[in-house]
Parts: C-alpha cells; structure tokens; sequence
C-alpha cells in the first residue's frame, strides 16, 4: 500500500523535479559540504609544499558538494526513486532534536557556567528519551501517521543503546544489559513484556558468564555506588 | 618452491599447537553461532567478536580472528541456503538456487556442496597465498609513497566500480568516508580539526565503532521495518553427503569458482565481492539449460560458494604483503593487529615469521574444521534460525553494546554507534551503499600521510605520481577502470550482474 506521501511524489514525477530522492540527498550533501567547510574556516590550509591541516578536508568537502549538486541536476533531468516519509523521518527528528539541544546549551552557556558539552549532552538526552516515549505512546495508541513513518524503530534501538551507554559505567552491566535489550526490544511493534524481561534477564547471565568470567574482560558487572564494585 | 614448504612447515607447527588449534575451532564455532544470525554480516561479527581475542597472544588472536571471519562467512551461506536472508552482498547469489534447493528438501546437499567447495577453495587460496606472499613483499619494497597513494587511488576505483547502484553515489561514499578519516588530530602539526572541541574525537572517529554503526546497527533498523516473514525450511535438511552425480555436476564449477574467485580477491578495492558473482555469471553461461539456474541448479550454489570463499582469503594478500586493507573486514583486521603491537604490512613476514606463516597455516585448518564441525551441527543452527526475530535483535543489540564498550572501555563509543546506525539506515534509504564509504575512511588516513610524505619528496610537484612510472601505472589503470565503468555498454552488463 502506498502512503499517500509516495502517491504524490509518484504524481510529481512527471513535473520539475523526476527525481525527489537525488534531489533531497543532493541538497543534503551539499549542507554536509558547507558544515565541513565551516568546521575547517578557522585552520591554515598551507601550501602543496607543506600541506596544513585543514588542505584535504576542504578538497573532500568541495568534492562532496559537487556530488550532490550533480545529484541535484540530475533529479531535474531523469526520473529517479521516490521518497516516502519513513525514509527521513528518524533522521528529521534526531536531528531536529540536535538543533534544538544545540539552541538549549548555547542558551545554557550564557546564563550559567555549565560546559557546552556538558549542557548539550543533558539536553540532548532528554529531548531524546522524551521524544522516543511520545512515540511509543502514539504508536501504541494507534496513530497512523506515526506507524507509517517508522520512527519507532530506528528510535528505540537509538535509546536502547544510549541506555547501555548511560548505565554500564554506573551500575554495570547486571542493569546497562537489560535495559538496552528491554528498550532496544519495545522497536517492534510484536514486542511482549513478559517473555521480553525473562529473555534479556538470561541473556545477561549469560554475557556476564562469557564475558567477565570465561573472558575476563574489564566490564563492571554491578555498581552500587558507596556499597558494592564486581 | 622449497621455501614455499618449509614456509608452510613453520606455520604449520605454529599452528598445530594444541592452544592454537583449540582457538581456531572456538574462532570458527562463535564466527559461525553469530554469522548464522540474519542480518549479522562478516563485518559485523567480527566488530562484535573483536574484543574476545584481546587476552591473547598476537599469534593466538589473529588465528581466532580469521577463524571468526570464516565462520561468519559460513554462516551467512547457511542463512542464504536456509532462510534465503543474504548476510552480505557476496552470498546474494547463494540465496538464488541454495534457497530453492533447500524448498526441495535438497538443503542438506546444497549446505554440503557449499562446505566442500569452500573448503576446496580455501586450499588452493591457502597455497596462492603461500606462494605470492614473499614475491610481493619484495615488490612492496621498491614502493615509495607515491606509488602506495596512486595504489590506494586504484582501490578505491575499484571500490566505486565494484559498488552496486549509481557511481555518482558510490563516488560520493568514498568522498565522505575519507573526509570522515580527517577528523581528529592532524598527525604533522597537531591541530584538532573537526572536533568542535569534544575530546573523544580527538583521537577520530574508532573504525570499530564506524563498522559497527554501518553494519550491524543500521541492519537492525532496516529489518525492523519488515514485519517478519522468515522463511525457515521446513522440509526436511535431506541428507548432507552430495551423490556422486551431484559431484560430478560440482566439481568443474567449483575449480572455476576457485580461479575466478582467487583472482578477483586479490584485487585492491574489495574485488572479492565480484567473485560469486561473476562465477554464477559463468556457469550459467557454460551450462547446457541455463533455465535450471534459479530453479534450485547445484552449480549455482558450488561454483558462488567457492569463488566466495577464495576471494575471502586471497583479500589476505593485499593486507600482509602491502599493509593495504582491501575491504572492510580487513580493515578490521588492521585494527585487531594494530591493538597488538602489528604494524600491517611488508616487514610483517620479515619480522614475524611465526605469525606469518602461523596464519596463513591456520586459514586451512579453519576451513577444514568448517568442515568438520558445521555438517554436523545444522540442526542446531536450524533450531537457532527458529528463534524469532523480535528476541534476536534485542540479544544483538546488546552484544554489540558489550563489544563495542569493551574495545575502549568508553562510553562515548557505545553512544556512538547508535548515530552512525541511523546514518547508516538513512544512507541504505537513500540508495547510499555503505561499503565504499568504509573503505574510503579506513584509506583515508593512509592516503593522506603518503600524499603528504610523496608532496614533501617532490618539492610541492604534483607531477610526482605521473613522473614514477609504477605510480603512473597504477593512475592509467584507474583512470581507464572509471572511463569503462562510465561507458554505456558495460555499464549495462555491470547492472545486469548485480541484477541477477
């Protein structure tokens, strides 16, 4: 079943723009382009005799940029693949959410002495987490727009494995593992609670088995902070 | 041709001791349990199994590692045969006649004639190997850093050749995986560039995590989209031992899958992949009823299988006579060498003959206890292609964790991976392969230090690469590979190959 999204990118084939998929991947190399041309303004280029730091990434990124403006011809001049709104929808709004924890830490800089890392790593985990719940709770109450869109997916592996990330140093695995697998888990809508948390309860048994006994690597098994360090 | 055998005698004795052979049977078994899980390619499950290897020896661990990587090799035939889900791009022609073989309750015979070839395969690349290794080490010795940047330019033409899909777009992968590579600190004079000042880029972007981002996480995503329909055999696996007659059938496609495959892996720029494709290419242009093929014909699982398998092992070639990953299950390679103390590359033999020759041995008794140990255990990856998928992914998910943490015990990198598998989702979306982009970045920085150190030599004069005339081989070669791809005819029969 087409979405309707695709219906009318299908429709609009026949006008300007034949190739809606070249066009978008173009326009974003090109952003891609300018963001490392940007990131590099501030290092000296040097000359063929001497090549300073910044003479190959700014060839790369002039290259890039071509790419996609020839992308971009080209979706004027042949027809192309279509684009559906599944096909950008994690990435618009991983990315909006970027943008916007950028925005909230460079406010944060200026009205208090917080790091920028710091304040961009706080917001950005929170709008994150908030964003993968409201999606669930749409989902699960049957929107259709947000079904279609495939957000929950690519959503919930992402916050499963932050999860892992935020926990393992923390508590240690016993807890980062089951909360990546049940989270990472909830990306699919066939997921069920039960058999998920016994699964991943065994599954970390197992790594810890595997990996700190069998293999003996340096992976904290269980933190509480002040009382117990395996 | 004595120093080949008493070459191979020492690595033979280095690898037939008793802990060597136990890590290579434990590399195959775990390459295979993880390269039999849909969707988990070579690359990975070697990301994923790199960090078990680090209690070891250099010898022990690069013999676990290529275990691994036959395993995983192995398994992704399984799961071609038995679930028809291609783990990579090079088993894609497995899945064509193996899956209908196995609809036929001939899958026993088609995971049989797979491992046969394989292992046939896996003994001539073994010799190929023995013998052109110290030739061209000597021939990586006259090779200035011209010559090595004009060889790396030829790899990644190849690269963007060998892509499926648009050039443009696998010009443009290249073009982003080597700028990715510059991130990090300038190597001459120390300058952080891109790292808009956060300090785990400072040492750039961890290959690991790339690959494993690329590859495992992005796949995830991708499969999540569909709901499930695996299409586990159910008729019975049959019996594994091919008849004489079906040896007879296989035995001349798996002699020429070996020489097509062989050649090709020797290539720079990942020509390992063309193998099993050009191989099914060929037997379905000799065979006498070419409308068999698709239709469950055996030649077209034993001839792919056994190019698949010698391409695997020759893209050896490149990496321990010239220190030039080919691919990027190599590049991995370099890593897990790199983590021990092994530079990659023509001092490799010179300096270290035991672990040379030592796994040069051991990539044949891999593929001989592939043999050994895989007939007998279908069952029980048949019972293990049962589980389903929304219990499967949630296990790889986290052993990737575990993995990817374990490697540099930074949280940072775990993180990490989770972005680069949504760039990898959206690159897959948009019709973006994400192979050459890995290659370009794990070239990348190789690329510029020689480009920088051949600018140096000449004084600034960019005529330097035409004026050597190995150098200038190497770029006529390229440059002819591109013009030909971009020609209409072949660039025709280049999308029927990837087609079929």
């Amino acid at each position: 079943m087409p979405t309707d999204l695709e219906r009318s990118a299908d429709a609009g084939r026949g006008g300007l723009v034949r190739g809606p998929q070249s066009l978008i991947a173009g326009l974003a190399l090109m952003a891609l382009a300018a963001f490392a041309i940007w990131a590099t303004s501030d290092l000296p280029q040097g000359t063929l005799r001497a090549m300073g730091p910044a003479m190959l990434p700014r060839w790369l990124a002039v290259g890039v940029g071509l790419c996609g403006l020839a992308l971009v011809v080209f979706a004027f001049l042949k027809a192309g693949e279509a684009v559906s709104a599944s096909d950008y929808a994690a990435v618009a709004v991983v990315s909006g959410i970027l943008v916007a924890s950028v925005l909230v830490a460079l406010v944060l800089t200026r009205m208090t002495s917080a790091s920028f890392a710091n304040a961009f790593y706080y917001a950005f985990l929170l709008l994150f987490y908030g964003g993968a719940a409201a999606v669930l709770l749409l989902a699960v109450s049957n929107q259709r727009w947000v079904i279609e869109s495939n957000l929950r997916g690519p959503l919930f592996i992402m916050a499963g494995i932050f999860a892992f990330g935020l926990t393992i140093r923390v508590f240690g695995l016993v807890i980062a593992g089951p909360l990546a697998m049940i989270i990472g888990g909830l990306a699919t809508p066939e997921a069920r609670w039960k058999e998920l948390v016994i699964f991943a309860a065994a599954m970390t048994a197992f790594c810890v088995g595997l990996f700190r006994y069998a293999l003996n690597l340096p992976i904290p098994i269980l933190i509480v902070p002040g009382i117990i360090y395996i | 041709m004595g120093d080949i055998f008493s070459n191979l005698g020492l690595g033979f004795a280095v690898a037939l001791t008793l802990q060597n052979i136990a890590l290579c049977f434990l590399g195959c078994m775990v390459g295979t349990l993880v390269g039999v899980l849909p969707g988990v390619g070579p690359i990975a499950t070697i990301a994923m199994l790199l960090p078990i290897t680090f209690g070891l020896d250099p010898v022990g661990a690069l013999i676990m590692l290529a275990g691994i990587y036959y395993g995983a090799q192995y398994g992704g035939s399984t799961t071609a045969i038995l679930v028809n889900i291609p783990g990579e791009a090079a088993s894609v022609v497995t899945t064509l006649d193996g899956h209908q073989m196995a609809r036929q309750g001939r899958a026993g015979v088609a995971l049989g004639i797979a491992a046969i070839g394989s292992f046939f395969a896996g003994t001539v690349a073994t010799v190929i190997i023995a013998a052109l290794g110290a030739p061209l080490t000597r021939l990586a010795l006259v090779f200035g850093p011209a010559e090595y940047f004009s060889l790396m330019v030829m790899g990644l033409v190849f690269a963007v050749v060998l892509a499926r899909g648009s050039i443009l777009k696998a010009v443009t992968m290249i073009l982003i995986g080597i700028l990715g590579s510059t991130v990090g600190t300038d190597l001459e004079t120390g300058q952080e560039r891109m790292t808009f000042g956060f300090p785990f880029l400072s040492d750039g972007i961890d290959f690991a995590v790339l690959a494993m981002g690329l590859f495992g996480i992005a796949e995830i995503m991708r499969n999540l989209e569909h709901t499930e329909t695996r299409d586990v055999v159910r008729a019975a696996i049959g019996r594994l031992l091919p008849s004489a007659e079906d040896f007879r059938q296989a035995a001349a496609p798996i002699l020429r899958g070996t020489l097509i495959g062989g050649a090709l892996g020797i290539l720079p720029g990942n020509g390992a992949v063309l193998g099993p494709f050009a191989s099914y290419t060929v037997e379905k242009k000799l065979a006498k009823d070419p409308r068999r093929f698709g239709r469950g014909a055996i030649e077209g699982v034993a001839g792919p299988e056994s190019a698949n398998n010698a391409g695997a092992q020759t893209s050896f070639i490149p990496l321990l006579t010239l220190g030039i990953p080919p691919n990027a299950v190599m590049a991995l390679m370099v890593g897990a060498m790199t983590i021990h103390g092994i530079v990659p590359g023509p001092q490799v033999m010179t300096k270290n003959p035991n672990l040379f020759w030592g796994m040069i041995a051991s990539m044949w008794i891999g593929n001989l206890m592939l043999l050994v140990i895989n007939l007998p255990l279908i069952g029980l990856w048949v019972r293990l292609l049962k589980v389903p998928y929304r219990l499967m992914f949630p296990a790889i998910l986290m052993f990737c964790c575990i993995g990817i943490y374990s490697i540099n015990s930074a949280t940072t990198d775990v993180m990490a991976i989770a972005v680069f598998g949504l760039v990898g989702y959206v690159f897959i979306k948009f019709g973006f392969e994400p192979a050459p982009l890995l290659l370009g970045f794990v070239l990348g920085k190789l690329m510029e230090e020689n480009l920088r150190r051949a600018l140096i030599i000449s004084r600034g004069d960019m005529m330097t690469f035409v004026e050597r005339p190995i150098s200038a081989g190497l770029l006529i070669v390229a440059v002819l590979l591109l013009a030909v791809a971009v020609l209409p005819t072949i660039r025709k029969g280049r999308d029927e190959v990837f087609v079929e």
